[in-house]
């Protein structure tokens, strides 16, 4: 995506976005315009931190608590993954498995392994192993939801 | 208990697919040793035994060797998997006749056996190298926002 910023002197800011087709991407520069950007609440060193979907790696669920990894802390998250889920499916966060929830705008690099797993590299190296069931899950994903037949 | 059935039928798929493949192999090399005898038919027996053979390599590769011929990189377990189903299969071969019972010969198919496995095993791995260029497209594209083509 191609971004122009033009200083002005005088006059109302503006942010004008230019699409072809609504998606993710679009709807989440849209909401931070707006300042309707959905935030997930957490508690973080005692305090409670409200964490831009966008900034977290992904989520986990050890022991029945659900934990938010960013880049360099990691934050409780009063939600089940379930309802994380449903809130910020359709913003990249794909379960890839029974306790975590990744986030797909975070991913660095997706290498194909035997079994029909996938082992996704996030970008900041840390790695996760997703099975079969959730390979086949992630593929369609990325194809925007369409079934491939090879 | 609906999850393990799952993984059961799968590993029984792979290893209908590895006795098809590794029968195929089988049969290449006897036909080939037929042929060059000037022989055009083959015995139906041995055929059976063949299968049969493939299937009983399938199972202990699948079940016991942890599927060898996928794996990620050779190594020292690897080679030795390879070497115990090669020994498998010449020792099947020897037992049953399948080559007129010629140490040579069953040294020679022992040899062509296990050339078999470091083919599927590179044929594997060329296989989940072009899927993984394949998923990083469509990461990339997910990531712009485009659709898939």
């Amino acid at each position: 995506m191609k971004l122009t910023l033009t200083q002005i002197n005088e006059g109302e800011e503006e942010v004008r976005i230019r699409y072809r087709r609504m998606n993710e991407t679009v709807e989440a520069i849209a909401s931070i315009v707006r300042g309707t950007e959905p935030k997930i609440a957490a508690l973080w060193e005692g305090q409670t931190i409200f964490l831009p979907p966008e900034k977290i790696y992904y989520l986990e669920n050890v022991d029945g608590v659900t934990y938010a990894y960013l880049e360099d802390r990691v934050a409780k998250v009063p939600e089940s993954l379930r309802a994380l889920e449903m809130r910020f499916g359709s913003r990249g966060f794909f379960r890839c498995s029974k306790s975590m929830i990744l986030n797909l705008y975070k991913i660095g690099y997706l290498k194909s392994e035997p079994e029909s797993r996938i082992r996704a590299t996030m970008e900041n190296g840390e790695q996760v192993i997703i099975s079969r069931k959730y390979a086949k899950e992630l593929r369609r994903t990325l194809k925007g939801g369409v079934e491939d037949e090879t | 208990m609906k999850r393990k059935f799952r993984d059961i039928l799968s590993r029984e798929i792979a290893i209908e697919y590895k006795a098809c493949l590794y029968f195929c192999c089988i049969l290449a090399f006897y036909f080939l040793w037929l042929v060059c005898r000037g022989i055009y038919e083959a015995h139906i027996l041995y055929m059976f035994e063949m299968v049969m053979t493939a299937y009983a390599a399938g199972y202990l590769q699948v079940y016991a060797l942890r599927n060898f011929d996928e794996a990620e990189q050779i190594g020292r377990r690897e080679v030795f998997s390879a070497l115990l189903c090669t020994c498998l299969y010449a020792a099947a071969s020897y037992g049953m006749g399948w080559f007129g019972k010629t140490p040579w010969l069953t040294a020679a198919f022992g040899g062509y056996i296990f050339f078999c496995y470091f083919c599927v095993y590179l044929c594997n791995k060329v296989k989940r190298r072009i899927d993984t260029e394949k998923l990083n497209d469509l990461l990339a594209m997910y990531k712009k926002g485009e659709p898939h083509e």
